[in-house]
């Protein structure tokens, strides 16, 4: 039954473009599965599927971003004005229609500014696997980014087993030393010539000293 | 081989192992970005090499439906046709030949190879809806009402999106366009009935 499928993790948003501001017109949404974390790309009409299996998922990484300052910027400096202007229109002319119409301006932009300021700092989440590297476009703040990598780690755990911290950079440097060396190996390989045949049965070398035609070889 | 690698987002300079699992924003050592990142022991799995088909050795030892020279390992779960190793594709336990996958994506019979659905009761909803949002567009459920109902009732079993959902969307669209059609009818009789009397 799908209705038991899959549990919501995060609600749709606008997945964005590599700008600060620069949007896409698609919504991504994650939900997740028995045995992966789904992600849902949804335009209105139509919904593309990425599955990212809890045994295949290698890290997840998260970047600071300025978006959260760009949007305050944005919305606080007109939310200043207004508020300037409400005292404005208050303190020296008395004009309560100036006055109440300022304050409900101030509100459409502060609830959104207060929203940004308490939602916490701006990331960029990205999924990655031996083979792709895939944004996550949800997890956009960084206490919602560890809220649901929290609750994915048991399940990752469940299907991975667990690494502790502390072993974790001896056993990289492990894994990377071996890679080097099998890379290495693969290279030698790679410029190894074989040997080729016997100098004495083929062509005599420009290198080799013949004697002339017609003399005779000394004999030894 | 695996490289056991995590990149800077920003820059694409590995991290350092030091930076791994540390729970908190940490610059990078390349672009002083600050950076997180949460590691699991797949990243130090090696990948093993894929397998290759095996040759037939003795005469009439089993071969693979799409090479005939190499050795059938196993049958398709879903054709029953003998795949070599190479051809021997497994998703979930379950083991298909290359073009049983290709089917079964492509007709959504393995729903964990779907990656796509239309999402036919918003599409509907959003025909019976949109028209009436401005006063200018209304004239447009002429056209956009009908195609709704059509294709609430063409798509009513059709699969809705993958997560959960009901039908309420196509009920919602069949109800909205059926009284738009009525509308248009109604204004087209008086139309025709007042212009009758005119004559």
């Amino acid at each position: 039954m799908s209705e038991k499928e899959y549990t919501r993790l995060t609600r749709a948003r606008r997945r964005l473009g590599e700008g600060v501001l620069t949007v896409s017109a698609s919504f991504a949404s994650l939900w997740l599965g028995r045995d992966h974390l789904l992600c849902i790309d949804g335009t209105g009409f139509s919904e593309e599927y990425k599955r990212f299996y809890f045994r295949d998922i290698q890290a997840f990484t998260l970047r600071r971003t300025s978006r959260r300052l760009v949007i305050a910027l944005l919305l606080g400096v007109p939310l200043a004005l207004l508020l300037l202007m409400a005292a404005a229109n208050l303190g020296s002319t008395g004009d309560e229609t100036g006055f109440w119409v300022c304050t409900c301006l101030a509100v459409i932009f502060g609830v959104p500014f207060l929203y940004n300021l308490f939602a916490g700092p701006s990331v960029r989440c990205y999924l990655q696997t031996a083979v792709q590297t895939e944004e996550l476009p949800p997890l956009n703040r960084l206490r919602r980014a560890n809220k649901v990598i929290n609750r994915l780690r048991p399940l990752i755990a469940q299907a991975q087993g667990e690494i502790s911290r502390e072993e974790l950079p001896q056993r990289v440097a492990e894994v990377q030393a071996a890679a080097a060396a099998e890379a290495a190996a693969s290279t030698r390989a790679q410029n190894y010539v074989a040997p080729s045949v016997s100098p004495s049965l083929s062509a005599p070398s420009p290198l080799v000293d013949t004697p002339p035609p017609g003399e005779v070889p000394p004999v030894l | 081989m695996t490289m056991a690698v995590v990149k800077c987002p920003k820059c694409q300079s590995p991290l350092e192992p030091g930076l791994f699992n540390t729970g908190v924003l940490q610059p990078c050592g390349s672009c002083q970005t600050p950076v997180q990142a949460e590691v699991f022991p797949a990243l130090l799995r090696t990948i093993a090499p894929g397998a290759e088909g095996e040759q037939v050795m003795l005469e009439g030892e089993a071969s693979c439906f799409y090479h005939p020279v190499k050795k059938a390992v196993r049958p398709c779960d879903a054709c029953g046709r003998f795949l070599c190793a190479l051809c021997d594709c497994e998703l979930h336990g379950q083991h298909y030949c290359p073009s049983c996958l290709e089917a079964g994506r492509k007709k959504g019979k393995i729903k964990n190879l779907e990656n796509r659905r239309v999402l036919y009761d918003s599409l509907a909803l959003r025909l019976a809806l949109y028209p009436w949002l401005f006063i200018i567009t209304y004239i447009f459920s002429i056209f956009a009402a009908p195609a709704a109902l059509f294709i609430a009732i063409r798509y009513w079993n059709a699969p809705r999106s993958l997560v959960h959902r009901t039908k309420t969307r196509l009920v919602f669209a069949v109800i909205l366009s059926v009284l738009q059609i009525a509308f248009w009818i109604f204004v087209g009789v008086m139309l025709f009935t007042r212009g009758a009397n005119d004559v």
